[in-house]
């Protein structure tokens, strides 16, 4: 599904370079659910970013869904975004202007999607997330796990093949914050790839694969017996999953 | 997806409707204050005559002296001595022809007690209205045995129709121009001219009250208010030499004008006119090189728009709006990269979910013209309040100035808002905005999508 | 101060938005001082009186029409059908209470209807100066209210009466303008000479101050002369000075008493003041058009200084707020976006003077404006700075009200 090798990644302003990620591989199967997590500042939202082709590479190669991305123009790239992933943030980034409806809605607008076909799919996902009675009150009318739940909804209305959540439930509270888990194991166990961020370590526990990342560079992965940093060669583990 | 990018502008509009509404005003305000002008300059370089324009023609002869030109480089005198009006009008060439000039004449009111005035008539022969077919209240112009017969008739304007009889029916009545008594054979209907083609001495003028023939031209006294003598006249002009120095010397005065039976005949009519001025120089006239000119309606108003000090003084004073409504747009924006800069978390989530930069630029160009567009229809309004109030302005002194009788139509053509200056308001709104928005909306649009989705 | 390489530094990253408030000034700057270029000759105009004592002076003309068309009455000889006339037409005016002094002339001064000849030394000299030529009788000069100079003024027996326009019999002696003996004689010996004007030979008996002529925009309007005489014509004018009496009494006094001796005459009566001001009239309604935008040019200027002024700070609230925290105090902060502003201000104004000297080649063809010089500029540069640093001062000033705390809120 999510396929990268060697990514590199460094902001500069400026005057000085950081480095934001350094030779990172990880390959992410189909169906798959893994939490990054990490120390602040330790690069998971710019490994989230570069997954849902909001940021460019500074060099390396990733592949989603079996496709090479790292050359794709904008508007492909926007394409992409559009069809395959669907995204969570941790603020949920609903239009305050629009219904809750019209935020399902506007990834598949923005696809050209039929109105018919819209409606039809917004109101599954809305169903999906159990808030089918709030379609057309505004994000403002709602709580923050009622608006995380609409936020879910606009992910999956689209049916991508993977969803990437940013701190899902970073403004919410623990008894919010387990519905919201729930509902995305559940998404998951429908055969949708999800990777999250999270700092929850209680929720990280509970994904079946988690990744940890430090400075920028994978160390640990619980796909693998041994712990990255262990390994002599970095290039010795990336090139068998080069090769799945 | 334009549908949806249309919506997210017009939502995008009433998000910030402060700066919105200034940059619909900073549009407006200059459009308003560019448009009265460039409309003034419009009917100023309009071709009143549309469709039989092509078929009349200004005859200039250069008949000047052989030391220097008439005017730099090399234009001919636009108007015609008395002797080669009358050589050229005799001729059977043409289908139509007039030869004319303006002079102020001195009305005397039939009624006791009531003062006598003055109007600006235009000095002419039946022709005139053959030729460019003004509409007639009542009778019409007199016919080619009356220029012949010198017969004492007159065409008045409504106005003065009202002015001296009270009514427009004023057929067969009697009126006393320069002491003379003439008999009104038609009353014109409200006729404006703008620019006044058929003179262009002054653009501005308006249509004459008065018309009375060119053959009374001596015995009413009527001096032509532009005349031009290549030589130094014997004596200065007193009212005892009048008919002497214009009839017979080479004061230049007539203007003259001929209807040809279509546009290609000027080619064969312009020989005969060279072929005519050959003949004169065997005479011992004309001193200088041929250099006569034939222009049509449209090249007349070219040709007279070119030197006129009028024009070029409005045209300065368009440059000088045009500045301003740039400088406006500066300002634009200023306000639309404030504006768009506000927006930017929403464009950051839209285009997390798919939307190209392509197309957040696109929105953010429907979104700046329609505020241009919105701009452009308040900079009509802007435009008819400024013509307005310009009207007011430019026409008191010259109000004041006029003595006797003012056409109640005024000249409004001028300072009138029509459906292609209308169609420039929106057009230059519409320029100048999206070349206004260009800037920011390719700005709001580059900026990355993940930079704005961690911050609430 | 010491923080101007920062701030030029930061103008220098943030050039496309500088760039615009730089153009916007250049703009208005170039606008600014050629409309005042253009309209600095008839400001000058409609303020001076140029050498005459406008106020209290009524401008009359008759003209006599006959509904016959003859130039006087049948039976009559016209020459002296007119001077008499012109005798008691004086009278009826010389008798209104108020009227201190009635001059008959040939036209009014400014009025853009008086003849002009052209003034030589020699019959046959290659440069001649086109002058105001007035013929007025021997209480023009007083009844003007000009000043005497030099030389005397009209006696009464030098005033004769003639229906020629040039007044050839009358007396070759002239009054000429200070500015007409200064072209004519530059080494200041005018009085007592001979000048050839038009066809006439004349002596020079008086100069005068100034004596305005046919136009107050014409570039030869001091350039006048006056001789002695009357013309015997239909049409006649007179000037009158009325002292102690409102002039606008006088004129209407004036306007009854012609109208009841001459029923049938064209009578106009206006003051002096109005005559010019309606030579004038197209001129002025330019100029008030042209202020106009001007005043509205400042206002969208200043709003372009306000806006980029606090665009710059919304943009920098948490810079701003940083700087306030590690000690800026808040006129450093004040200071810091006036000295960008005026940074950006002054980089306008060169590109300004530039674009001010190209838009002029394009007035003085246009409009014959008058052409700019380093003293029309400098007060436009003033004035622009001020405007500049007065409209980003609001901003500025909100900018130091920022809360330090605000550095540490958002991340």
């Amino acid at each position: 599904m999510l396929l990268m090798s060697q990514i590199t990644k460094s902001y500069t302003t400026s005057t000085v370079e950081t480095r934001a990620l350094s030779s990172i591989d990880l390959h992410v199967r189909q169906g798959e659910f893994v939490a990054l997590s990490g120390p602040s500042g330790s690069g998971k939202t710019t490994l989230l970013n570069i997954a849902g082709l909001l940021e460019p590479t500074d060099s390396g190669s990733y592949h989603l869904d079996g496709r090479d991305v790292s050359s794709l123009s904008d508007r492909q790239r926007s394409r992409l975004r559009s069809e395959l992933i669907g995204f969570i943030f941790q603020g949920f980034n609903l239009l305050p202007d629009l219904s809750v409806l019209d935020n399902i809605e506007l990834p598949l607008r923005l696809r050209g999607v039929k109105s018919a076909e819209r409606r039809a799919r917004s109101t599954k996902a809305l169903a999906t997330v159990g808030l089918s009675n709030r379609a057309s009150h505004h994000p403002a009318q709602l709580s923050g796990g009622q608006q995380q739940r609409i936020a879910i909804a606009r992910a999956i209305a689209g049916d991508p093949k993977l969803i990437l959540a940013d701190e899902p439930t970073g403004n919410l509270d623990s008894a919010m914050s387990e519905q919201i888990m729930e509902l995305l194991r559940e998404i998951n166990r429908a055969g949708t790839t999800i990777v999250m961020v999270s700092h929850d370590v209680e929720h990280a526990r509970r994904a079946a694969r988690r990744v940890v990342i430090r400075d920028g560079r994978i160390q640990n992965d619980s796909a693998r017996a041994v712990p990255a940093i262990d390994v002599a060669h970095p290039m010795a583990t990336a090139m068998p999953l080069a090769m799945t | 997806m334009f549908g949806f990018l249309f919506n997210s502008a017009l939502g995008s509009i009433l998000r910030t409707p402060v700066l919105s509404l200034l940059a619909v005003v900073t549009i407006a305000v200059g459009i308003g204050v560019s448009i009265p002008m460039m409309t003034v300059f419009h009917h100023m370089s309009a071709n009143p005559m549309p469709t039989t324009g092509h078929t009349l023609f200004r005859v200039s002869l250069d008949s000047w002296n052989a030391e220097r030109p008439f005017r730099e480089p090399n234009d001919p005198p636009p108007v015609l001595t008395l002797q080669d009006a009358r050589n050229l009008g005799e001729a059977t060439e043409p289908v139509e022809r007039a030869g004319m000039y303006a002079a102020q004449a001195t009305i005397n009111p039939n009624e006791p007690g009531s003062r006598p005035f003055k109007v600006s008539a235009r000095v002419t022969e039946s022709g005139f209205f053959a030729m460019f077919e003004p509409r007639f209240l009542a009778g019409g112009g007199w016919d080619v045995r009356a220029d012949a017969a010198k017969e004492p008739v007159a065409v008045i304007g409504p106005s003065l129709s009202q002015r001296l009889f009270g009514t427009t029916e004023s057929v067969g009545s009697q009126l006393v121009v320069n002491g003379r008594r003439l008999t009104v054979v038609g009353v014109l209907a409200p006729w404006q001219l703008t620019p006044m083609f058929y003179d262009m001495q002054n653009p501005f003028a308006e249509v004459e009250e008065l018309f009375v023939p060119l053959g009374l031209m001596f015995e009413l006294h009527l001096v032509p208010e532009f005349w031009r003598s290549p030589t130094t006249l014997p004596a200065p002009l007193s009212h005892a030499n009048f008919e002497s120095l214009f009839s017979s010397g080479d004061i230049v005065f007539v203007q003259y004008w001929v209807q040809l039976p279509e546009p290609a005949s000027a080619k064969s009519y312009r020989d005969w006119l060279d072929r005519y001025v050959e003949g004169q120089k065997a005479l011992g006239r004309f001193p200088r090189a041929l250099n006569n000119r034939l222009d049509d309606v449209a090249g007349w108003i070219d040709y007279t728009m070119k030197d006129s000090r009028d024009a070029g003084g409005v045209a300065a004073l368009i440059v000088v709006m045009l500045l301003f409504y740039a400088v406006c747009l500066f300002n634009t924006v200023n306000l639309l990269l404030t504006k768009f800069l506000r927006s930017q978390g929403r464009t950051c989530v839209v285009r997390a979910l798919g939307a190209a930069q392509s197309d957040m630029f696109l929105q953010y160009i429907i979104e700046v013209s329609m505020l241009a567009l919105i701009g452009g229809l308040l900079g009509i309004a802007l435009a008819l309040l400024g013509l307005d109030a310009a009207r007011n302005l430019f026409e008191h002194g010259s109000a004041v100035a006029a003595s006797g009788v003012a056409s109640t139509s005024g000249t409004d053509g001028f300072w009138r808002m029509d459906i292609p200056m209308a169609i420039t308001c929106v057009v230059l709104a519409l320029v100048g905005g999206v070349a206004a928005g260009i800037y920011p909306a390719w700005k709001a649009c580059r900026v990355s999508p993940a930079s704005g989705l961690k911050t609430i | 101060m010491n923080e101007f390489p920062v701030i030029l530094r930061t103008l220098l990253r943030n050039r496309a938005a500088a760039l615009l408030t730089i153009f916007q000034v250049a703009l208005t700057l170039a606008v600014l001082v050629n409309v005042f270029a253009s309209s600095d000759g008839y400001r000058a105009a409609v303020g001076q009186p140029m050498g005459i004592a406008e106020s209290g002076l009524a401008a009359v003309s008759s003209e006599w029409i006959d509904i016959e068309g003859s130039r006087a009455p049948e039976g009559t000889d016209a020459d002296a059908f007119h001077k008499d006339r012109i005798q008691r037409d004086l009278e009826l005016l010389r008798g209104i209470p108020g009227v201190q002094q009635v001059s008959v002339t040939n036209g009014f001064p400014l009025s853009d209807a008086v003849p002009v000849r052209q003034m030589r030394i020699k019959r046959d000299d290659e440069t001649s100066f086109a002058s105001t030529f007035y013929v007025g009788d021997a209480e023009f000069v007083r009844t003007l209210g000009l000043e005497l100079l030099a030389g005397r003024d009209f006696s009464n027996d030098e005033i004769r009466w003639s229906a020629d326009p040039n007044l050839s019999e009358g007396a070759p002696v002239a009054i000429v303008s200070q500015a007409l003996a200064d072209k004519l004689f530059p080494k200041g010996d005018a009085l007592n000479q001979q000048v050839h004007a038009g066809d006439r030979l004349l002596t020079i008996v008086g100069i005068v101050k100034r004596l305005p002529g046919l136009h107050p925009l014409w570039s030869n309007v001091e350039l006048s002369y006056v001789v002695p005489g009357v013309r015997a014509q239909p049409l006649s004018r007179y000037l009158v000075r009325s002292e102690g009496v409102a002039i606008d009494e006088i004129v209407a006094a004036a306007e009854t008493a012609l109208y009841t001796a001459h029923p049938q005459a064209l009578i106009t009566v206006d003051t002096q003041a109005e005559i010019k001001t309606r030579t004038l009239s197209v001129a002025m309604s330019t100029v008030a058009v042209l202020g106009f935008v001007c005043a509205l040019l400042l206002l969208v200027t200043a709003l372009g200084c306000y806006g980029q002024t606090t665009f710059t700070v919304t943009k920098r609230t948490r810079e701003i707020g940083i700087r306030r925290a590690i000690g800026s105090t808040k006129s450093q902060i004040v200071s810091y976006f006036l000295i960008e502003n005026w940074l950006m201000t002054s980089a306008g104004i060169v590109v300004g003077v530039l674009l001010t000297y190209v838009l002029n080649i394009v007035l003085v063809q246009g409009l014959g404006a008058t052409k700019v010089t380093p003293g029309m500029i400098v007060p436009g540069v003033l004035f622009l700075w001020l405007l500049g640093l007065t409209s980003a001062l609001v901003p500025a000033l909100r900018a130091s009200f920022i809360a330090p705390a605000t550095a540490t809120r958002t991340a």
